[in-house]
């Protein structure tokens, strides 16, 4: 096994730096580039918002006692669970958007990522929540806490420092799967560096730049989620 | 107290853990002890007179009035008494000091300045006041236990009740808890508990009732029910529990 691993890091570096890269016919192109890797973090941004927001209404409707709105969320989550995002950006895209007048596609790209990304999110947004012992139900019941203050004092908090860890691998993802909104003609940062790439004909020099761009975004996260995960780490 | 309970019935599923007890404890009675065999029933009633459970059938009377049967009055219910479970009655993500506040500034309407004043000399009250700053997680279980039990008597309850508050701890933790509860018996609050520690029933409580399959077994003064248990059944208890 570790003959194996090492055996492909040895081959994918020397893919990698074997390659004769033409670095100066990139330089017309690093603004472009630069444009492109902003407009993925603004979208990316967005898209986390909303979608946390989103997957928080999503597991509040799955938790919650009304039948209907329960089996809805679920319809919602096993939908989107079950189908790849890009024929799900396409059908947005080019099904939806026209029909509800969006005409941005940056916009339809927030939208249909926030729907996508929601979707994982409120499964491990309900899994916190009900890892949460029935004992500390007890006993904030015992103390006079409503349901909504046993939520809000006792079960929320305890289960954030649980979800922590793969809510923040879900937000990596989601920077990660925004690439794929070049299939949907949205400038963002691998648009430009397959643009720049295609126009420089077959150099493939653009995309070390690229994986380094979102190396960038996502390395933070997980630092910032161990952060976290330690500062929470009161139990044990 | 003034405890009545009639008919009173309660199922978990096919196990009837309760099997339609009737029940009258008065005055001068104000510690209660209930004992008996695991799953004879103690939890089950102790979760009733709390209003943590709904009874299937019958009805559950303290001090003259009585338990509603709605989310509402059993809310309204539970905010006036106190109640001990065996263990993790703490929140892990507050310190000790939070977990006593807790219910007053949230349940009880006091003011965090208010709160922490009466939370404080709870703690200190009981031998914690250098760990008031310290998460569950870093007490002892015992330390645990006493901070649970300031909690329940911070906002003064009616009735308070305490579900084998130390089969989760070893002697010398089971003792200092003891101690604090003993000490509470004598300050005349009324208290219900269920306990394996026959000593300590006999010493603290003023009336036991022996549970067992759900059914009260036997009612007596406690100095009487461990003399000359009436019941055969009770006895046989007493000789095996009190061998050792």
């Amino acid at each position: 096994m570790a003959v194996v691993l090492a055996a492909s890091f040895c081959f994918f570096f020397y893919a990698i730096f074997s390659h004769q890269y033409n670095w100066s016919s990139m330089v017309p192109y690093a603004g472009n580039l630069l444009a492109g890797w902003w407009t993925t973090v603004w979208i990316s941004l967005a898209a986390l918002v909303v979608s946390t927001s989103l997957a928080g209404g999503l597991t509040v409707a799955k938790l919650s006692e009304v039948k209907p709105a329960s089996w809805l969320a679920n319809l919602y989550i096993e939908l989107v669970r079950g189908t790849p995002l890009l024929v799900q950006l396409l059908i947005g895209a080019y099904m939806l958007a026209p029909k509800l007048g969006i005409g941005n596609r940056a916009v339809v790209g927030v939208i249909m990522l926030s729907v996508f990304a929601a979707a994982y999110l409120a499964e491990i947004f309900r899994g916190g929540i009900e890892s949460i012992a029935k004992s500390q139900w007890d006993s904030a019941r015992s103390i006079g806490l409503t349901e909504r203050q046993t939520y809000r004092w006792v079960v929320i908090p305890q289960a954030i420092r649980r979800v922590l860890p793969a809510t923040a691998g879900q937000f990596a993802n989601l920077i990660k799967d925004s690439s794929l909104l070049y299939a949907i003609s949205v400038t963002e940062f691998t648009a430009q560096a397959r643009s720049a790439n295609a126009q420089t004909y077959s150099d493939f020099a653009a995309y070390l730049p690229l994986a380094v761009g979102y190396l960038v975004l996502t390395l933070p996260i997980s630092l910032w989620s161990r952060r976290l995960e330690k500062r929470f780490r009161y139990e044990h | 107290m003034n405890i009545e309970l009639s008919n009173l019935g309660k199922r978990y599923g096919e196990t009837h853990a309760l099997r339609a007890i009737d029940l009258s404890v008065e005055d001068p009675v104000r510690v209660l002890a209930l004992i008996g065999p695991s799953g004879g029933g103690k939890s089950t009633l102790l979760r009733l007179l709390g209003g943590l459970e709904k009874p299937e059938n019958g009805t559950v009377s303290i001090g003259g009035e009585r338990l509603a049967t709605d989310e509402a009055g059993l809310l309204a219910h539970r905010r006036g008494n106190g109640f001990l479970f065996q263990a993790f009655n703490l929140f892990p993500h507050f310190s000790a000091l939070e977990n006593v506040m807790l219910p007053l500034t949230e349940v009880h309407g006091r003011s965090k300045i208010e709160a922490r004043e009466v939370a404080m000399a709870g703690l200190e009250r009981f031998g914690l006041a250098d760990h008031a700053h310290k998460h569950p997680a870093e007490m002892s279980g015992g330390q645990q236990q006493r901070v649970a039990l300031a909690r329940a008597i911070a906002i003064r309850p009616t009735l308070l009740l305490l579900d084998e508050p130390t089969s989760a701890l070893d002697p010398e933790m089971t003792a200092e808890v003891l101690e604090v509860i003993e000490e509470l018996c004598r300050e005349g609050q009324e208290i219900v508990l269920s306990t394996h520690e026959m000593g300590f029933a006999r010493a603290v409580a003023d009336e036991v009732v022996f549970l067992a399959d759900g059914q009260v077994v036997e009612q007596a003064a406690a100095e009487r029910i461990f003399e000359q248990p009436e019941s055969p059944v009770v006895a046989s208890f007493f000789s095996r529990v009190m061998r050792y």
